[in-house]
This record gives C-alpha cells, structure tokens and sequence, in this order.
C-alpha cells in the first residue's frame, strides 16, 4: 500500500515538473515574439474583465423604459439598452459569461482531445488503430444539422451544457492533430535516448512530450475559445440555446429582435457587442499567429 | 492464382485509400441514419397520436382510418417492434419518401429541398468560387513580397476580417447598407412582383443574394490567403524549385509546373473538402438574411416541430455532406500520389 | 599540359544583406583541367560549394559575384559564364555543366513521374529527336547507374530509396551529355556501401566517358581514393592546390597537414590523431592576414598582417602561405 503511495506520489510530482517546464518554455516563447506578446496582453485583460470587471463597473440590473436606448453620454458611455440598461456596464458584466463559455469548452475540448491523442500517439498498435477508427468517424459526422437536432431534443439552458455540445464536436479534430506530433516526437533521438537510459515511461510523457507540444496545444486551446464564442453566439441568434441579457451575443440578439436597426442610438447596442467579440478575436489571432511564428521560424519574416 | 486474379487483387491493393474511404463513408451514412431513427422514435409525446388527430379533422374519417393513413404518410408505426421499423424506414428512404410534413399537406422534405436548396448553393457556391479565387491571388502575392507593405497590409486585412465572426458581419452590413441606407433588401430571395419579367427577375435575385454572398466571401478570404501564402512559402523554398532552374528549364515552366502546381495542391484538397459543406450552407446566416436556403429550412421546421421533415431534411443532408467527403477524398487521392501511399 | 576545361578568375563573391555585406569566396583563381576528377576540400563555410555554384550562375541569394569571372572553354569557344542572360544562359545550363546535389536535398518534383522529369528537361534542350531515341538512351543510362529502367520511369521521388534517389541524379546529370559534372557531396547522407557504389560509378564515368568532374566534399578518404587533382579551400580561398599524389605526400600548407592528420586511419593508434586546434572562422569577422593564422602551429607575425598571395611552388602546385615565400621551403 504505501509503496503504491509512494510510486503514485512520484508520478505526480513528475507530472507537476513537467507542466512546470512546459509552462516555463511556453512564457519564454511569448515573451520573445512580438505578435505573441501583444495578443497575450489582451488576452489578459479581458480575463482581467472577466474576473474583476464587476467589482469595478457595478451593472445596474434594474429596467426602465423611459431610458431606452439613450445616446452615448458622459453618465452612459455607449448608451443604453433597449431596457434602459448602461451597455458599457452590461458589456463587461457579460465578459464573465463569455469567457468561461469559452473557456470551458476550449478545456473540455483540448483535455479530451490531448489526452486521447497522446494515448493514441504513444501507444500505437491495436489502440491506436481503434480510436482513428472512431476519430474518423466521428470527424465524418455532419456537424451543424446533428446539432440542430439535438436542440430539439435538448434545451442549453446553462453555460456548461452549451460549452459541452461544442466541444462534443471539435475534440476529435485535435487529437488527431496532438497525435500526429506525438508519432513524429516520438521517433525523434531525444525520446530513444530516454527509454534507453530507462526513464520512466511517466517521465517520457510527461516531461518530454509534454512540453514539445504545449505551444501546439496553446495554439489550439485560443483558437478553441475563439471557435467558441463564435459558435455560441451563432446559436443564440438562432435561438437553439438560452442566454444571459448580458452575454455579448444576447444584446446583439435582443437588440434584433427589438427592431434596434431603425433607431440610431440602437445600433450601438449591435455595433458596441461586436467590436467587443473583434478585439478577443484580434487578441487571440495575434496571439496564436505569434506562437505558431516562434514555433515555426519559416514563417518568419526573414 | 490465375494472372487475372493476381491482377484483381493488384487493383484492389493499388486503390486501397479509395476502399477503406468507401468503407468508412458506408459507416458513418449507417450511423446518420440509425441515429435520425433512434431520434425520432425517443420523440416526446405521442407524434403520430397528433397527427392521426389531425387527419381526421381535415379528412373527415373515423380515427382508425386516419391512424392508420398517418402511419403510412410519416413511414412510422409505433405499434411494431424496433427492428422492422427500422426496415421499413430504411425501404421508405430508398424510395425516396424523406418525410412528410404534419402540418402542411403538400409539404415534404423533399419539396422543401426542391424549393430551398437552390438558394444555399447559389450564395454558397459563388462565394467559395470568388474567395479562392481572390485569396488564393492574395496569399500567393503575399508569399512573393515579404517583408513589403503588401504583405503588412494584407496581413492587417485578413485579421480583421478574421476577428468578425461571419454572420455578424452580415448583421453589420444588413443594417447599414440594408435598414439604414436601404441599398439592399433585407429579406428573401427575390421580389415576388418582379416574377413577371425574366430579366427584372433575375436582376432582383442578384440584388437580394448580393450581401449574401458579399459577407460569406469576405468571411473566407482570409482562410484561403493565409493557406496560399504557406503554401507557397513553404514550395518557394523547397529544393527541386532551384534544380529545376539548374536544369535549365524556362521560368514559365517552372512558374507553372514546379511552383503554382504544388502550391495549389493543398488548396485544391480544401476546396474540394469545402464543396462538400456548400450542402450545409450556413443556417445563421441565413437567418440573419432571412434567406430562404436549406439551412433556413430547417431551422424553421424543426422550431416548428415539424419532426419527420425535419428528420428527412437531416437524412438528406447528412448523406450529400458525407458523400460530399468522399468525392474529395478521392480526387484527392488522384491529385497527389503520396497520399495514396498512407 | 593538359586542357583547360574551366577557368576561375579572380572570383569574388559576396553575400549583400541590409546591414552587411560578408565576403564569401574572395580572389579565387584556379584553373580546372579536362577529363579529370578535381576535388574541392573543405569545411562547411569553406566557400567550395558558393564559387562552384558560380559555374552555372546558381549562387544562392543574396550571393553576388561582385568581381572576377568564370569562364568555360567549349572547344574553341570561350564562354563567359558570368555573363550569360535569359535563354543562353537556359541553354547552357546543364547542357554544358550540371550538377549533382547532396543526397538529402528533395530534387526532384514530388508530383511527376520520374520518366517525365527526364524528358520534360530534354524537350526544353529540343535534346529529343524521337521519342524511341530518347527511350533508348535514357535505358542506356539507367544502365549505367544500375537502376531497373521500367521500375524507375513509372515510379515518384517518394516511392524511391535516398541510394536509388542519387544514382537518378547522376543519370540525370549525364543526361544532355554535358562536359562538366559538379558532384556537391554526393554520398554524405548515404551509408558507406552505397557511396562505395556510387564513387565507383563515377569513377567509370570519369574513365570511360571522360567526363570532367568537380567533386565538393570535407571527407578525405573519400578525395584520396579519387581525386586526380585537390583544391584545399579555407575561409573563401585556396590554400593549396595540387595533384591528389603530391598534396598527400608533401602536405605542404599548414591546414593541409592538420586535415590529413586529423583523419583517422586503421593504420594510426587513436592518440595519434591530431586535431585542429581552435574554431572554423566566422566569416562575419574574419582574421587579418591570413584567415587559418589563429589555428597554425607556425604562425608568424606576417601571417597576422598580409594575406598570403597563391604561389606556384612547383608543377601544377600552388600555396597560399608566407612559408613558402619566395619559394624557400622554411619547412
């Protein structure tokens, strides 16, 4: 029993070092390239909003009709709602929504698709066989119309649930991609020497596979977020999944549907979300296209 | 073995990655088609109940009758086992029955793909053709000229356009351009009072179909420049560029078959793999534009409930996507001999 | 005195960038006989395979031969090769010289058949009188490099062996029967029976066809076994140049008798291998004077100031050294 403990022990202290190095080459690549660094930057502030954002913009739920879309003022910066709510504050008071939609989806996407796509890649043979089989599969499902189907089944009515539905679909593309690294890494001399010198098989996972793909996983964990939020807010517009009024895309959705295009002041509650969702792509564009520039040095500019 | 067995099993050997992509296509149209099943048959409430109910307002028969019409219009009876009415669903699809509607009388899925699915490929296939074209040019320019202003301009461009989810764009561009400016129409595919004349008719379905199809080639642009520039990066400096210029061969030869013909070959995969989606068509954005297209369709039916069209519309679709797939696949299994070899 | 097939003269070539400009290949002059095998030695960054390439204009960018020409005796005709534009310069590439390149680069197009690699370069050297003329000597030179003829022509670069790959490349190179063969470490990335093989192939291609070769390499063994003629580059210059036999009987030039003592044998005891000392040069800041001074067991304070001018210290022999000033042999 407490030589289980202790072997248990060791495979986490192993995996712990090994995240540890991932980490640490992983903010030494961003910190060197430009583009990475800007798009990191504001990738940070909006989880910045996100966390503290209403601590410091208090959002006044309360309806008034009689302030309904308001020009931009000194009192509202962007106006108002259709509700006579402050857009500004509702736009960072939805940050946190958006972002743990996105987030979550990205982890439960990357976690699932990593870790089957390192099982796959390393371990080879009847296994992997048996989950290409069924990635392929998978992958040849039409996406869209099983998911319009599945909403007349299912009503997304929490954040969870929605950031489920999309990762169901987008794992298998990645651990197909996390598996063709892992087979190229794993031929490589670096590898053989370890299982020569007989190093753990946890080891070899963890503290050398690991931090070879971790940009290639960083790269996927954004562009799964930025996936994400477009996919969310495409089924709140057609209306397949509930939504917070302060979710990005439900203002857009409500100003919609409350004929916001005719009134002037109105078209702020649709421009003002969008430009916001444009910035967190923009961010994590730059942020990708940075990493993937320190990871490939073709794509330098040189 | 006989030479023609040998050469048989040479063929079959040779067009392997054709075979095991069949096989795998079968697959998933199997389990497209158990799932729409299994989908229908977990259905809330007593569907055909409903409907039986239905037909004998309208048709004025006693109950039983109109059950049993019911059955036989929705190709579904919830009195037999699972396994024969999996069958006789299998039979009715073969026949071509995709589902009838329960509410409209003359609706059936396939009349909606009749009447729908014409626009989703008008807009869809013009702005696949027109963004490959367009970015395809760009990225190839972009990989020519690095480093020069091009290149930055064109690289801020695609970011943008990048960042906007496509369908929002269209949002963007509908109230502008559509509500506030009133340039273009906000709905529909065409103006019903235009039917009369041919050409007035075919210059209003242009005019409808034109932000349309404006927003969904700006929102691939980007893709298709971004995968040329690599694409033609990464053959720019690839060897046998350079010894075929030691060889002496002329540079348009060389533009042509060493340069442009790798390169493209990437994109020509993707944009095979893409027609396959033209089926799909996008359903947000054609609702954003209340653009009757398949997506549409089916949005609206299954807000409806309308489940056996809906379930048809599905089956249809499903099958063109996977197809769709498979066709790609092999043209470009035929393009590029080092695929066949995996 | 034997024919002159190629002449360098006073080459310089020099790599232009933004912020800089490295001198790569500098004054080069050396003359390449007819029907021999003249190898080039040298470390990577030496410059051997940089002035070579000026043979056919091919020097990869930003290299520019900035002074100097290259010229290439076709019988009577003396051809400037630095010269030639456009379709001349298209016609004399690979019809006059070609070149085989080192056996990891992907030269040949992934995407054609390797039947219609051969006759695309043909065809645009109107090299092709019938198609059964063609089919005939391209068997002929399948032949020649032992390759199956029929497997070979249907087959793709991938579906082809790095060893099968090479010896396409040779029977490419001979293919418009030019006069030169460059050959840029032609077996570095193959295992010793295959380059056994190979070099004995183009040994015969040497003898029987009389073709002049130009090898570049930074193997010894190899260039003893069959060189006829051997320039020792360092740094973009000669340091010394001589017929196989006599560079490795006199070993004259300091860097000479380094490299040729540095190579193990199954004759000497490990120990007595003698290694260079110090580190190859950076051509970003290269060493006053002579560029091998830092390294040289006989530095002297000239070597530090002037750069030593190529001498011609005995017959086909020369140096570029301040031992042998004046041709007093201080060694």
């Amino acid at each position: 029993m407490k030589a289980a403990l202790k072997k248990f022990g060791k495979g986490l202290a192993t995996f712990f070092k090994g995240l540890g190095k991932s980490v640490a080459t992983f903010a030494s690549m961003i910190y060197g390239n430009k583009k990475a660094f800007a798009g990191a930057i504001i990738l940070m502030l909006f989880v910045f909003l996100a966390l503290f954002g209403r601590l410091i913009f208090p959002y006044d739920e309360t309806t008034s009709f009689s302030q309904m879309y308001q020009s931009p003022s000194a009192e509202h910066i962007l106006g108002t709602d259709g509700m006579g709510r402050d857009l500004f504050d509702m736009i960072i008071y939805g940050t946190r929504d958006v972002m743990s939609i996105a987030f979550m989806t990205a982890l439960m996407t990357v976690g699932l698709g990593a870790v089957v796509g390192i099982v796959a890649g390393y371990a080879g043979g009847w296994t992997d066989k048996v989950i290409g089989v069924v990635l392929n599969v998978v992958m040849s499902l039409p996406t869209f119309p099983i998911l319009l189907i599945m909403s007349m089944f299912i009503t997304i009515k929490d954040n969870f649930t929605l950031a489920v539905i999309l990762s169901i679909f987008s794992w298998p593309g990645l651990a197909r991609a996390v598996r063709a690294q892992i087979i190229s890494l794993k031929e490589r001399d670096f590898i053989q020497i370890c299982k020569v010198m007989g190093l753990s098989k946890a080891h070899i996972i963890f503290s050398e596979l690991l931090p070879n793909i971790m940009s290639f996983v960083a790269i996927n964990f954004i562009s799964s977020m930025k996936n994400a939020i477009t996919a969310s807010v495409g089924m709140m517009t057609l209306g397949l999944a509930l939504f917070e009024p302060t979710n990005w895309g439900g203002i857009i959705v409500n100003a919609r549907n409350s004929g916001a295009f005719a009134i002037p002041a109105a078209r702020l509650s649709i421009i003002a979300p969008i430009v916001t969702i444009m910035l967190f792509q923009i961010g994590a564009i730059l942020f990708s296209n940075g990493l993937d520039e320190a990871f490939n040095p073709r794509l330098r500019k040189n | 073995m006989s030479n023609f067995g040998r050469k048989l099993k040479a063929f079959f050997y040779k067009t392997k990655y054709f075979w095991t992509k069949l096989l795998l296509t079968l697959l998933t149209m199997l389990i497209v088609t158990v799932l729409s099943f299994v989908l229908i048959k977990s259905l809330p409430g007593d569907v055909v109940h409903q409907y039986a109910l239905n037909l004998q307002n309208t048709m004025k028969v006693p109950y039983e009758e109109a059950y049993e019409t019911a059955t036989r219009l929705l190709n579904y009876d919830p009195e037999q086992n699972i396994f024969s009415a999996f069958v006789s669903y299998l039979g009715g699809l073969m026949r071509g029955n995709l589902g009838q509607s329960m509410f409209l009388e003359d609706v059936t899925a396939n009349t909606l793909i009749r009447d729908y699915l014409p626009w989703t490929l008008l807009v869809s296939s013009t702005s696949l053709f027109l963004s490959f074209i367009i970015g395809t040019g760009m990225g190839v320019r972009m990989a020519r000229k690095r480093n020069g202003l091009t290149d930055t301009i064109m690289t801020g461009a695609i970011t943008v356009t990048s960042s906007i989810p496509d369908y929002l764009l269209g949002v963007i561009l509908l109230m502008y351009l559509g509500s506030v400016a009133g340039i273009f129409p906000t709905y529909g595919a065409y103006d019903l009072s235009s039917k009369g004349n041919f050409w007035q008719f075919l210059a209003s379905i242009l005019h409808h179909a034109a932000l349309p199809i404006f927003t969904c080639t700006v929102a691939q642009i980007g893709g298709w420049a971004l995968m040329a520039k690599g694409s033609a990066v990464s053959v720019l400096g690839d060897d046998y560029v350079n010894a075929a210029v030691i060889r002496g061969l002329p540079p348009r030869l060389i533009d042509r078959r060493y340069l442009k013909r790798n390169a493209m070959l990437p994109l020509i995969t993707s944009l095979v793999i893409n027609f396959a989606y033209l089926f799909g068509g996008s359903a947000v954005m054609e609702s954003v534009f209340a653009y009757p297209g398949i997506g549409r369709a089916f949005t609206i039916y299954i807000g409806k409930r309308d489940y056996f069209v809906v379930q048809g519309l599905f089956v249809f679709l499903s099958f063109f996507i996977i197809i769709a797939n498979l066709l790609a696949d092999t043209v470009c299994g035929l393009l590029d001999p080092r695929i066949r070899e995996r | 005195m034997n024919d002159i097939l190629v002449s360098f003269d006073n080459v310089t070539i020099d790599y232009v960038m933004k912020k800089q400009s490295l001198r790569a290949v500098r004054d080069f002059s050396l003359d390449i006989e007819k029907g021999k095998i003249t190898a080039f030695v040298g470390e990577s960054g030496s410059g051997k395979t940089t002035v070579v390439s000026a043979l056919l204009q091919a020097i990869s960018s930003p290299g520019k031969l900035t002074q100097g020409n290259v010229y290439f005796f076709d019988g009577d005709n003396k051809i400037d090769v630095s010269a030639l534009k456009n379709e001349q310069l298209r016609k004399f590439r690979w019809s006059k010289v070609s070149m085989v390149f080192q056996a990891s680069q992907s030269t040949l197009n992934p995407l054609m058949t390797i039947y219609d690699q051969f006759y695309e370069t043909a065809y645009y050297h109107d090299a092709i009188a019938s198609k059964e003329k063609f089919d005939e000597r391209l068997n002929y030179l399948f032949d020649l490099v032992k390759l199956d003829a029929k497997r070979v022509f249907k087959a793709y670069p991938h579906q082809m062996s790095g060893g099968m790959k090479q010896r396409v490349m040779i029977a490419f190179a001979l293919l418009l029967n030019p006069d030169l063969i460059i050959l840029d470490e032609p077996t570095t990335a193959l295992d010793v029976i295959t380059q056994k093989y190979i070099f004995n192939q183009l040994t015969d291609i040497n003898k029987n066809l009389g073709k002049t070769l130009i090898l570049l390499t930074h193997d010894i063994g190899i260039v003893a076994k069959v060189a006829d003629n051997i320039a020792v580059m360092y740094a973009g210059s000669v340091m010394e140049y001589a017929d196989a036999y006599t560079l490795f009987k006199e070993k004259k030039h300091p860097y000479t008798r380094g490299l040729i003592e540095a190579t193990p044998s199954i004759l000497k005891s490990p120990e007595e291998i003698q290694p260079i000392e110090g580190n190859p040069p950076d051509i970003r800041n290269l060493p006053s004077g002579c560029p091998f001074h830092p390294r040289c067991k006989y530095c002297m304070d000239i070597c530090t100031e002037q750069r030593p001018p190529l001498q011609k210290i005995g017959d086909e022999h020369y140096i570029s050294c301040h031992l042998y000033a004046n041709n007093t042999q201080k060694l």
